[in-house]
């Protein structure tokens, strides 16, 4: 009797089957009536949803706002079809979280995507204050849109790396909202700063790794890092930067003083009467940092004859004396290749060995260890001065070149006076002949 | 001694022959005669290149893993490698410049007319061989210019009706520029090329021993002043005075224009921007990307490929096309189709340098 049940379970699956095929192929003919009725009133918003990631989803205006897009006139909004129309602000979170958290429906989509918005966004400052009631605070729409959601990886997403700082921007250099919160509002100026090591990198060399501002304080429980979390955060992309800073002495002395770790030296002008001041500006980081003049931080927190200073001074004079001698090996190479030697090994270690000794002994001064960081100068020292003495071997070759050249072209010149004399003597010779043949003949 | 020597020799392979045979030769002198060295440079510079060739040989090894690496050991390790490597480049160059231009003199002299056609048609051969010598060569140091342009170089193969794929094969070794199509270009470069190209020159030179230099269409004509150089010792003198300068110019190019060797080809890697060949390709090159993709029903590519072939024909078949210089008159049609040819490479090839 076993084959009897398996047919009929397999004529279950069948009828399944063909039911779901039909119920596909009857959505996919489906005319939208939202969209023929609203066509006019909403052009722009039927236009941003053309493409965006729910309408790929074929989640479509009654997948979010409910009603029946199959009915063509105003019985399609009735409530009893599930119509909400337009949530409200303070409906928001959760009208977007019917979906977005639901982990089972989801999947059906995207199961690489998270389901734990509401939850973060309830610890975000912006969830706190909601809950207390002001809805002027950012909701899920206020960075993704309404309509027109993209996913973040596509540029045309306003979560997209290179618009997260504008769309933060948009709340966060308004003076008027921010008054409200007393929070200031130079972020954003801050950041695009072309000396803003991050701002840069993004803009400039569109490198979209570089951190933004959900990468620092988090996006759907976006919050500002407390002054000791700073290097934590840091140290997510700086980990042996971070690494050696906490084990050296500078680590307590900055918790006893309240100082945020790396943001503190790495800001533009940093100043210990304002250490907030330009936190959203991070140099690009340099050897002229460390040192005992401005624009070097050190001075901001040693005074002169300390050990601090002392070291200070030592790693700026030997940073400055492998700048010097890295400019004079480079400077040779380039002019060997420009005169078209072959220096590629040179040029390799330029870009390859040396730039990466000169890493690691920036990175160095985190241990703020003087023996520490002289072993890293001394291996970049000797990498240096061996590219500084192929430059001044090709150099040398150049010389040798042009003095062989002249030499030949002397020897070749000398050889074609030679030439010339013979063809004279020759034709010489011919009209001597000639003549005394001449005379013989008049004879 | 040198006597005794002598009177060894001439005894048993009559040399005294041959030295009145040679004082016999003479040359002649009118305004034209400055375009009697060309032919002579392009020997000498061949000469250059059967030497330095020779002495790159005995460190260059070919393969993928092994061609580019060679080359830069030769250049930076071997003493006088660059010296040799950059010689080699510029003297090649400096040949297809001469022999193109000893052509052209011959062209415009109307030197092919009869009795001298197969002198220009074993000249026209040994042009186009120079030409492959330069494709050949210009792919052995395995560069990244020097592997796309192989590629593009040989593509153009594909064009030719019938025969394209099996003639890109053939020159390739397979669909793709590969290890093998470095080992055909090198087996081509060092040993077919130099023994057809030695031969070829061995006949036209034989030609032009026997039937001397040819005058100029107008100076031909007898008008009772016979004037002429004696070849040995007057002319060949002067030749090697000209040998000695260009000599040195190869020099000075070499010392102060290393050739450079550049990155090593990577198949996988996309094919950087300004991909072009030679400079004595440059105006096939930008000729056919000027032509529109369809000519007809025909591809444009293909019509292009084709009517390069018929040009090249009809340059073999000139001595025996232009009936008017064997009657000893110059057709000016003929002088206008030079210059146009002339102004045509002078300008697509500035065009190949200047457009992107």
């Amino acid at each position: 009797m076993f084959w009897i049940r398996e047919a009929q379970v397999n004529n279950i699956y069948f009828k399944t089957t063909i039911i779901s095929l039909l119920i596909i192929v009857s959505q996919a003919i489906a005319v939208d009536n939202c969209i023929e009725c609203h066509n006019q009133i909403h052009e722009q918003i039927i236009s941003d949803c053309k493409e965006d990631a729910h309408s790929r989803a074929r989640v479509f205006c009654a997948g979010c706002h409910g009603g029946n897009s199959a009915l063509a006139d105003e019985e399609a909004m009735n409530p009893k079809y599930g119509f909400v129309g337009a949530p409200k602000p303070k409906d928001i979170p959760r009208f977007c979280a019917r979906c977005h958290s639901d982990a089972g429906y989801m999947r059906n989509f995207n199961p690489a995507l998270p389901v734990d918005q509401l939850e973060k966004y309830w610890t975000s400052r912006h969830g706190e204050l909601f809950k207390k009631g002001d809805y002027k605070v950012a909701v899920c729409n206020s960075c993704h849109k309404a309509h027109g959601v993209f996913p973040s990886g596509d540029t045309r997403s306003s979560a997209h790396p290179k618009k997260v700082p504008s769309t933060c921007a948009k709340c966060h250099s308004d003076p008027a909202l921010m008054q409200t919160y007393g929070i200031p509002t130079h972020q954003y100026t801050q950041y695009i700063d072309s000396s803003n090591v991050h701002g840069y990198a993004l803009f400039v060399k569109n490198d979209i790794t570089a951190p933004v501002c959900n990468d620092c304080h988090g996006n759907h429980g976006a919050a500002p890092p407390g002054v000791s979390q700073v290097g934590q955060v840091c140290s997510h992309c700086h980990m042996l930067n971070a690494k050696l800073f906490r084990a050296s002495p500078h680590k307590d002395g900055f918790d006893a003083l309240g100082t945020m770790e790396c943001a503190f030296c790495h800001q533009a002008s940093p100043d210990v009467n304002a250490p907030l001041a330009r936190i959203h500006t991070i140099v690009k980081p340099m050897a002229k940092l460390a040192g005992t003049v401005q624009p070097a931080v050190c001075v901001q927190c040693h005074s002169q004859g300390d050990a601090g200073w002392q070291m200070a001074g030592k790693v700026s004079a030997g940073s400055d004396s492998l700048a010097g001698k890295f400019a004079a090996a480079e400077a040779l190479i380039k002019r060997a290749e420009k005169r078209g030697l072959e220096v590629s090994d040179a040029r390799w270690q330029l870009n390859g060995d040396i730039h990466r000794a000169m890493l690691e002994l920036r990175t160095a001064i985190h241990s703020f260890d003087l023996e520490a960081w002289q072993q890293h100068f001394d291996y970049a020292d000797s990498l240096v001065n061996a590219v500084n003495a192929q430059g001044l071997h090709a150099t040398q070759e150049l010389s040798s070149r042009y003095k062989y050249f002249l030499i030949m072209t002397l020897i070749i010149a000398l050889l074609i006076v030679l030439l010339i004399l013979k063809i004279h003597q020759v034709e010489n010779d011919r009209k001597a002949a000639l003549t005394n043949k001449q005379g013989g003949i008049r004879r | 001694m040198n006597n005794k020597m002598w009177n060894w020799f001439n005894e048993r392979y009559k040399i005294d022959s041959l030295r009145e045979f040679a004082q016999k030769k003479s040359v002649p002198l009118h305004s034209a005669t400055i375009w009697y060295y060309f032919g002579g440079i392009t020997l000498f510079l061949f000469g250059v290149q059967v030497l330095t060739g020779i002495f790159l040989l005995l460190y260059y090894r070919p393969g993928v893993d092994t061609a580019f690496e060679s080359v830069k050991f030769i250049i930076t390790k071997v003493k006088f490698g660059w010296l040799i490597r950059s010689v080699h480049s510029w003297s090649a160059n400096l040949m297809v410049a001469s022999a193109i231009i000893h052509m052209f003199s011959v062209f415009f002299h109307r030197s092919y007319r009869k009795p001298r056609e197969l002198s220009w048609v074993t000249g026209v051969i040994m042009l186009c061989l120079l030409l492959t010598f330069g494709f050949s060569g210009y792919l052995l140091p395995w560069n990244e210019l020097a592997f796309f342009a192989t590629k593009v170089g040989t593509d153009s193969a594909r064009a030719v009706p019938f025969i394209g794929d099996m003639a890109l094969r053939l020159m390739r070794g397979g669909a793709d520029v590969t290890g093998a199509t470095l080992a055909r270009f090198f087996g081509l470069h060092i040993s077919i090329l130099p023994i057809v190209f030695a031969v070829v020159l061995g006949v036209h030179l034989f030609f032009v021993q026997l039937q001397g230099m040819s005058k100029p269409l107008g100076h031909s004509r007898d008008d009772g002043k016979k004037r002429s150089m004696p070849f040995v010792p007057d002319f060949f003198l002067r030749d090697l005075i000209v040998w000695m300068v260009v000599f040195n110019i190869v020099l000075m190019l070499a010392v102060f224009f290393p050739w450079e060797l550049g990155v090593k080809a990577d198949p996988f890697s996309p094919a950087p921007a300004g991909i072009k060949p030679e400079w004595y390709f440059l105006f096939v090159f930008q000729s056919l990307k000027f032509l529109p993709a369809h000519i007809g029903p025909f591809e444009g590519e293909m019509v292009g490929i084709m009517a390069l072939g018929l040009v090249g024909l009809a340059i073999i078949l000139l001595p025996w096309l232009d009936r008017a210089a064997s009657r000893e008159r110059r057709s000016r049609w003929l002088d206008a189709i030079g210059v146009f040819v002339l102004l045509y490479f002078a300008v697509f090839t500035i065009l190949g340098y200047v457009l992107d």
